[in-house]
This record gives structure tokens, C-alpha cells and sequence, in this order.
């Protein structure tokens, strides 16, 4: 059987500055030929990466909401970036979205009912008292009552319009999901409320999940796997214990160490990274990560390092990898 | 400072809304007070009625901030402009939008300086390169004529913290300082603000739905909910031996590195709109160690030793021990 | 739950809705006083028949023997040279101008909506191209741009009208399509994408609602200016013709008599400025309504 999901070699660029006749003359590296695979059903794959590293363009590109510049991505077994809209539509069914931003992701002008109700419509042509059947059940999954089905998106707080958002992606009974920041609009005690509702319904659903995160801990609770971006490329990846255990590369490192942990007894074990992100605007060619490494040599700049198994399924972009700090 | 009593309302379409009602909350000079609490807790809008900068529809209904032995509740607008920028800072949690684009950023701070210190220009600029120095800010020259888009949003906090410090302010705010930035870029700013508190006698009250940043930060932390203070004390204290089931709850509920938990503790419903002021606690919908008196009386807060009081009418609120567990576990 | 439950739920929350739109209207004085002049103005209109003591002065009667005679109770707003009651006269422009206002305005919505949206949602070739031919309409002043079109056509009311349009629906293209182009990027639309929703369906159920509130506000000022231009045509001679009782052509006719007859063009004129100012009132009031920004309670 084909992995659920396997992408390689993607690359989206976008164009940033153009002459008068529309040719571009710089290219914005968002996604810069990524690899990753998602081999068994029911499991996750977390994308950890700060902002600008291309982890939100990686899941739209995979969903084919924005067009791929280069590479293939295989969704059980078929290259969907060949498929032609009839077939993209069929697929659809399977491979659905939630996204950061519970607030703009609801229509405001139509009632819960016609938000998760829209997938029905258009794929199953489902109507009148079966439509209704299935909404009611689906906010049921989702843990909102029935009672709310007319109400407006404002009418709900952030966390209950992320359980729409839900409801809305299940619909079609998809087998898989890219989770884009679900929870980082949302207040920590809701969070914690979503964080167990994905769970919960990744078990009983088999659902696969694409978790895209900024916040590690949220990661490491969620995600089987984990890759670990910077710049349009992954630095590393691997079983999320592992990696969130002992990572080898430089700025997964610096990236793990910095999240504020909640217990005032690990002040200060931080690597604190020197620089800001530079820009993806036509990157460097070396090794991305050396204008902020702490441990760079010169090789890092002239060549750039790929990723390589290190044993165990944790692969590794870093030409001092095991060596390193 | 101390404030005490305050009571701010919001009028909204849908009615009055209370947005504040805090009986007790006290800065101490040189500490750093962490100020936490989620959307609508009333963390920004504590820091909003120090500085008097609520909007037209709040209303202060009652209540003192007593800030070096005046109420500034008392004072005249003309009064709170000597104060605001002055003795008491702001830094917000959007640099961008607080820097006027069309200003390179070296400008308001240069004229702060050159306000503040009653100096020339040209004395005002060589301390706003001091300034810019001090916040590790590389070529502060450069950074004192470039425009803020030209700045990352890293550099661009740095930069606010500057123009907050430039008046040597005997209290600084900092509204989720560090909220809009990247996990290594926030340490760097973290880092920063230890490294200057030997520079610096200002306490500082750092407002942050954050409660990894505040471990991180603070000397004490203060935890709101629904518009008043729940429970303070000592960061040791409130992360080791949270006294309030809120407190106790939240600190569950988020997921930690190398603490892998099956499910996550919640906390039930949402947070309140105070709309109709109750006279029990406003946790008690969702509290789960609720008693028949928490339904009817507002608890009064207690001192369990060493400064850390707790607004529970529980003897001291903690949960039952098998809800806590996955606390310690690795 | 009953199919009778689904439609009765609906329409109450699409009730509650409105009925907090009407508070939000009623509580503004200025907009309320647009909301009153532009109901009276329908008013008059529907029953200008009725309202008017000379209903046939509206039309090609004269009555010689009454030549410009001041306001009195037989002639509240007095008589023209040709003896026509301007009362009447007026009654029955109301309902010309709100003609003007309707067709011109939904003549320009309907070339100028659709193509916002598509230049909007759809982007590249397909926006650069419709946007340029705007600015192409936007580069002449739209009053010359009208003039030309009307001289063009030939002067009547419609071929005015149709003038007016032409010049006037770059406007809410541009509008619309600003508003889409900021939608399109909006989750709910990816999400409908990712559902693999028909972009037709996605433009008109989800752009078009969502896009829509700014130009209904801008339309309704603009119903004061269309009204107002079309009267500047019709005093250029290029749009209604005598004895039309349009507003515009009466005041051009009446200027001749200014020093001597006041009474001639003053209350055309007031009709229009009360009208224009009316329309205005009722956009800003709109305006604050479909502010989301206010809406959030």
C-alpha cells in the first residue's frame, strides 16, 4: 500500500519584484524542496518552524490552494498536482483544512448551519431533513449543541468557532487533515479543550493529521513526527520523541531550548541565537541556518548540507551533525 | 503603586459590561510583577486605567491607583501627560503599529530624550544612540535614521523598549511585549530585559497570556480572571504551589516539552463577559472544587505566608490529588 | 428538527439582525433625517397624482393667463412662464429624479459589480486587464465623460441616464474589487476552495455578501450626485426635454427669470439640494450600520 501522504521535492516560489511586463526578477524561496511522507493512517506529522520559514505555504501547497512551482505530491498513491479539476475535486473529499484563525475562517454573513452544511451540499447534494440530520450530528462530534445551529459565527466564542471549523473540515469524512496553527488564536484553557477534541477524534476517526505549529510543546502533545523547518527547508526530521529529545541540528536546538517553560527552575538553559531570520528572498547558497549559528564553519557557507538519515529515521541537515554542540 | 477597588465598565450595544472589578493589586519598587491572565482576564485594560488611555465608552466607576503616594485617578489630563511616557512607560505588543511609519524611529525618541532632559538635540541624539546601544541594538546609528519597516519586528521591540527607557520611568508597562514575535527572537528580548534590570530602577509589570514567559521573567506573579486578581505571590510559589483552582487548572492544561500526556486537564466553558456583577466568585460555573459559598459570596483574598494570597474560599483552593496528576510526570 | 423549524430559526435569526440594524439607524439623528427625506421623497413620488393640485401642469398644459405669478395658497411654490403650477411640477420630478437614481445606479452596479468581482477574485491578466480599461473611465472627468456620451447618443432622459452609468461604474468596480481582492485571502474562502466549491458559487455566496456592504453605502450617496448630474445634463440641454418636469431642466429654464421670479428656481433647487443631502445623511448612517467594526456587540 502508498504512503498516505509523500511529497518531494516541492518547491513554491513566489515572485517579488517584477518588471513592467510581468517577468520576475527575485523569487521569494517559501518552500524550497521539501520532503516528507505520512506513511501510516491515524497518525501526525508536526511541522515546527517559526514565521517565514514556509510552514503555512507547505500546507496550502499540499492542498493545492496555491499552485507548486516544482515537485510531486503523491496522496495515496497519486500525484494530485497532475490531477485535472474534476479529479482534484473528488480528492478534496479526503484531505481537508483547519486553519489558525477561527475568526476569519467563518463566513460572518451565513449561520452554522450553511457554514458545515456547504460540503454536503456541494459534493453529496444532500438536502432538507438529511442535511439537518448530518449537521446536528457533526457539531455533535464536535462537541457543540444542536441548539446552536442557527446562530452566526460572532455569536460564538474563538474556542467554539474553532470547533465549527472542525465540523465544517469533517463533513466529507476526510482521511486527511492539515491542521494550520489551531490553536495559537486561541486562549490557553480553550486550548487545551481543541488540543483534546483532535485527539480524541484522530482515534476514533483514524484521521492523519499535518499539524503546523510554531509552538513546540503543542507539537511534541500532537505529532508522531516531527520535521523541523527554517527557510523553506527542513533541518530535520524524525519520531517526535526523538527529535524533541535530542535534536542534532543547531537551530532545533536553539529553537527547543527557547520555548518559556512554565516552571521558573529552568530560567536561563536557552540558546540564545544571535540575528534575526534573514529574508527567503533569494537565499544564500550555503547552509541557511550560518548567519545565526552558533557553531558554523566554513563549509557551512560554501556548500549547503542535505538531509541525511543519522540512524534511527532522524534525518538531519547539518555537515556537523553528531558532532555538533 | 498600589491599586485598589477599581472598577472599570465597558458600554457596549449589548449593555454594560464590567471589564475590571480589582480589589488588590500592588507593584513593588525594582520588581518585575507578571500579569497574567487570558482574552477579556482585564490584564490590558489594569495597564490602560494606570495610564488613564481607556477609551471613551470605559468608565472608571470607582476605586484608587495610588502611584508614589498620589491617586492618579485624581489627577487632571494636563497632570497625567508629566506622568505618561514620563514616570510611567508603555511597551505594546505591536511595535509597527505603535511607530509612526513616516518617522525614521530614531525621531520620537530623540525628542523624548531632548524633552525629558531638557538638552539639545544633538546631546538628546548621542544619548538616543546610548539608549539604542543598550538594548543590544547593532550600528544604533543606523538604527537611530532607518524607518520601522525597514527593521525586523525583533528590532523594532527593541526599539520600543529604548523609547519606554529613555525617560528613566519609575514604572514600566509592557503589554504582551514579546506575543507578536518568534519563539528564538522572544528570547532574545527575554534575555534583554533581565540583562537591563542592573541598568534600570523601574519595576516593571509584564502583561502576558504566556505562563512559560512569566516563569521565565518575573519575580511575582499576579493571575486575573474575569477583572480582578485571583491569586499573586511569588513566581516559586504560584508554579509550585498554586493556591487558586484556576491558577492550579491553567497551569494543567497547557502542554509542556518532555511531559507527553494522553489527554490534557481542561477547564470546562469559556471565560466570562461580566455583564450583571454576581455577588459569588466568578470562577465558580467552572470550578471544580466548588462549594455552596462560593455560588453566594465574593472570596475575600487570604495570605497563605510570604505574600501570596489567594481569593478562594476554599481553606486553600488546591484540587483533589487526582486531578493534578501528569503534573510532575515525565 | 422539522424543515418548518430549519426556516422559522432562520428567519428569526435574519430578524434579529435587522431589527438591530433599525436600532443602530435610529440611534443617529442625522442619518434617521436622510432616512425621512429620502422615505418622504418615495412618498411624493407614489402619490404625486394625488398630492398635486394641477397634475396636468406636469405635462404639456399651459395656461398663458397665469404667467409667473408668485407662491400663494392657489400655487404654493408660485408659476412658470408657461403658467404651469411648480408645485405639481416639482411633485412629479420626485418622481423622475428617483427614475434617474434607480436605473443610473443599477444600470452602473451591473456593469461595474461583476467585473470588480471577477477582476478581484480572479487576479493576474484577468484584473490588470479590467482595471486598466477603469482607469481609462476614471481618466475624464465624469461629468465631461457624460456630456460627450449624452451629445453622442442624442439629448433625451435615458440617453443621459445611460451616460451617467457609463461614467460612473468604474467606481464600484474598483470598490468591489478591493474587497475581494482582501476576501479571497480570507480562511473561509480557502476553505470553501479546499472543498473544492465552484468558483461561481464562492464569488456569489461568499465574496459578493461579504464585499457588498461599501457599495451599497457609496450607492446610496451616489444616488444624490447621480440625480444631481443628471440635472446638470438636463440644465446643459443634453437630458430631459422640455416640458419633462426634471428638477435640473426646471432650474436651467427658471435661471432665466432668477432676478425677477425668484420662486422659479428656488424650489427645484432646494428639491435637489434637500434630496442630495438626504441620499448623503442615509450613506453615512448606512455606512456605520455595515461597519463591522461597530457591529461587534
Amino acid at each position: 500500500m502508498p504512503p498516505l501522504l509523500e511529497v518531494r521535492g516541492l518547491k513554491k516560489y513566489f515572485p517579488v519584484r517584477r518588471t513592467w511586463w510581468g517577468g520576475a526578477t527575485s523569487w521569494l524561496h517559501a518552500v524550497d524542496g521539501v520532503d516528507l511522507r505520512i506513511d501510516a493512517p491515524g497518525t501526525t506529522l508536526g511541522i515546527a518552524g517559526e514565521s517565514g520559514c514556509g510552514k503555512t505555504t507547505l500546507g496550502r501547497v499540499i492542498l493545492r490552494l496555491l499552485p507548486a512551482t516544482a515537485g510531486e505530491i503523491y496522496f495515496e498513491g497519486r500525484d494530485i498536482l497532475k490531477l485535472n479539476y474534476q479529479a482534484l475535486r473528488a480528492v478534496r473529499r479526503d484531505m481537508q483544512i483547519v486553519f489558525q484563525d477561527p475568526y476569519s475562517a467563518l463566513d460572518p454573513r451565513i449561520t452554522v448551519r450553511d457554514i458545515v452544511a456547504e460540503p454536503l451540499r456541494t459534493h453529496l447534494h444532500l438536502g432538507g431533513r438529511e442535511l439537518d440530520d448530518q449537521v446536528a450530528a457533526l457539531l455533535a462530534e464536535v462537541g457543540l449543541d444542536a441548539s446552536h445551529i442557527y446562530r452566526f459565527p460572532h455569536e460564538f466564542s474563538g474556542g467554539q468557532r474553532q470547533r465549527v471549523v472542525i465540523a465544517r473540515a469533517l463533513a466529507l469524512h476526510p482521511k486527511f487533515l492539515v491542521l494550520d496553527e489551531p490553536t495559537s488564536a486561541l486562549d490557553v484553557s480553550v486550548q487545551a479543550q481543541i488540543l483534546n477534541l483532535l485527539k480524541d477524534l484522530q482515534a476514533r476517526l483514524g484521521l492523519s493529521y499535518l499539524l503546523i505549529s510554531h509552538d513546540l510543546s503543542v507539537v511534541e502533545h500532537m505529532a508522531d513526527e516531527v520535521a523541523v523547518m527554517y527557510l523553506g527547508q527542513i533541518v530535520e526530521r524524525g519520531p517526535a520523541a526523538e527529535i524533541l529529545s535530542h535534536p542534532w541540528h543547531p537551530y532545533a536546538q536553539a529553537l527547543l531550548s527557547a520555548v518559556p517553560v512554565p516552571d521558573p527552575g529552568q530560567r536561563g538553559r536557552e540558546i540564545v541565537l544571535e540575528g534575526n531570520v534573514p529574508s527567503a528572498v533569494d537565499p544564500p547558497t550555503g547552509c541557511r541556518f550560518y548567519s545565526r549559528c552558533p557553531v558554523r564553519r566554513p563549509v557551512c557557507r560554501e556548500k549547503a548540507p542535505v538531509l541525511a538519515d543519522g540512524g534511527g529515521g532522524h534525518w538531519v541537515a547539518c555537515h556537523l551533525a553528531g558532532h555538533g554542540t | 503603586m498600589q491599586i485598589r477597588n477599581l472598577k472599570v465598565a465597558f458600554r457596549t450595544y449589548g449593555g454594560r459590561v464590567q471589564a475590571l472589578d480589582l480589589h488588590r493589586l500592588d507593584v513593588r519598587p525594582g520588581e518585575i510583577l507578571g500579569l497574567v491572565g487570558e482574552t477579556g482576564s482585564g490584564k490590558s485594560m489594569t495597564a490602560l486605567s494606570i495610564l488613564r488611555l481607556l477609551d471613551r465608552k470605559a468608565e472608571v466607576q470607582s476605586g484608587e491607583i495610588i502611584f508614589q503616594g498620589e491617586d492618579l485617578l485624581k489627577k487632571t489630563e494636563v497632570e497625567m501627560r508629566t506622568i505618561r511616557g514620563r514616570r510611567i512607560t508603555m511597551v505594546f505588543q505591536d511595535p509597527m503599529s505603535s511607530l509612526n511609519p513616516v518617522f525614521p524611529v530614531g525621531e520620537p525618541l530623540v525628542r523624548i530624550i531632548a524633552a525629558h532632559e531638557k538638552v539639545s538635540f544633538r546631546a538628546a541624539r548621542q544619548r538616543a544612540i546610548d539608549m539604542l546601544a543598550l538594548v543590544r541594538l547593532p550600528s544604533p546609528e543606523k538604527v537611530l535614521s532607518a524607518y520601522p519597516h525597514e527593521l525586523s519586528g525583533g528590532m523594532r521591540q527593541r526599539v520600543m523598549i529604548a523609547m519606554a527607557l529613555s525617560s528613566n520611568p519609575d514604572l514600566l508597562l509592557a503589554d504582551e511585549p514579546t506575543t507578536a514575535l518568534d519563539v528564538t527572537i522572544q528570547a532574545q528580548i527575554l534575555r534583554l530585559i533581565e540583562e537591563l534590570r542592573a541598568h534600570i530602577n523601574a519595576s516593571i509589570v509584564f502583561i502576558t497570556h504566556n505562563l512559560g514567559v512569566v516563569a521565565r521573567i518575573a519575580d511575582r506573579v499576579a493571575v486575573m480572571y474575569a477583572g480582578d486578581v485571583v491569586e499573586i505571590g511569588s513566581t516559586a510559589d504560584i508554579f509550585r504551589n498554586p493556591g487558586h483552582p484556576y491558577t492550579a487548572l491553567l497551569l494543567q492544561a497547557i502542554p509542556r516539552l518532555g511531559q507527553k500526556r494522553g489527554t490534557l486537564p481542561v477547564i470546562e466553558g469559556t471565560v466570562p463577559v461580566v455583564t450583571h456583577p454576581q455577588p459569588g466568585c466568578y470562577f465558580y460555573p467552572r470550578c471544580p472544587v466548588r462549594i455552596e459559598r462560593c455560588r453566594v459570596e465574593r472570596p475575600e483574598a487570604k495570605d497563605l505566608g510570604d505574600g501570596h494570597w489567594v481569593a478562594c474560599w476554599k481553606q486553600d483552593g488546591r484540587l483533589p490529588p487526582d486531578n493534578s496528576e501528569g503534573n510532575g510526570e515525565v | 428538527m422539522s424543515v418548518m423549524d430549519i426556516s422559522s430559526g432562520q428567519r428569526r435569526a435574519r430578524l434579529a439582525a435587522l431589527r438591530y440594524d433599525l436600532y443602530l439607524l435610529r440611534k443617529n439623528v442625522l442619518s434617521m433625517a436622510g432616512l425621512v427625506v429620502v422615505v418622504l421623497l418615495v412618498l411624493a413620488a407614489a402619490v404625486a397624482p394625488v398630492l398635486a393640485p394641477y397634475p396636468a401642469d406636469a405635462g404639456t398644459q399651459v395656461h398663458m393667463s397665469q404667467q409667473l405669478l408668485p407662491p400663494s395658497w392657489a400655487h404654493l411654490f408660485g408659476t412658470d412662464e408657461m403658467g404651469r403650477d411648480i408645485f405639481s411640477r416639482v411633485l412629479y420630478g420626485a418622481r423622475i429624479s428617483l427614475g434617474i437614481g434607480v436605473f443610473t445606479i443599477g444600470l452602473a452596479l451591473l456593469i461595474g459589480v461583476p467585473l470588480g468581482l471577477v477582476a478581484g477574485y480572479a487576479g493576474g491578466v484577468v484584473d490588470e486587464v479590467i482595471m486598466r480599461v477603469t482607469d481609462v473611465f476614471l481618466s475624464f472627468p465624469p461629468l465631461l465623460l457624460a456630456t460627450a456620451v449624452s451629445a453622442m447618443l442624442g439629448p433625451s432622459l435615458v440617453n443621459a441616464m445611460i451616460a451617467i452609468a457609463i461614467a460612473w461604474w468604474p467606481w464600484y468596480t474598483r470598490l468591489i474589487r478591493g474587497q475581494a481582492v482582501s476576501l479571497r485571502e480570507r480562511g473561509f474562502v480557502e476553505a470553501a476552495r479546499a472543498t473544492g466549491v465552484s468558483h461561481l458559487t464562492i464569488v456569489f455566496r461568499h465574496i459578493l455578501p461579504n464585499a457588498v456592504a461599501p457599495v451599497i453605502v457609496q450607492a446610496s450617496m451616489d444616488f444624490g450626485s447621480v440625480i444631481l448630474e443628471a440635472a446638470s445634463l438636463s440644465f446643459l440641454g443634453l437630458g430631459a426635454q422640455p416640458p419633462e418636469p426634471e428638477w435640473g431642466l426646471m432650474v436651467s429654464l427658471g435661471r432665466n427669470f432668477f432676478l425677477t421670479d425668484w420662486w422659479y428656481v428656488t424650489f427645484p433647487g432646494l428639491a435637489i439640494l434637500i434630496t442630495v443631502l438626504g441620499f448623503n445623511l442615509l450613506g453615512d448612517g448606512l455606512r456605520e450600520i455595515l461597519d463591522p467594526k461597530t457591529r461587534e456587540v
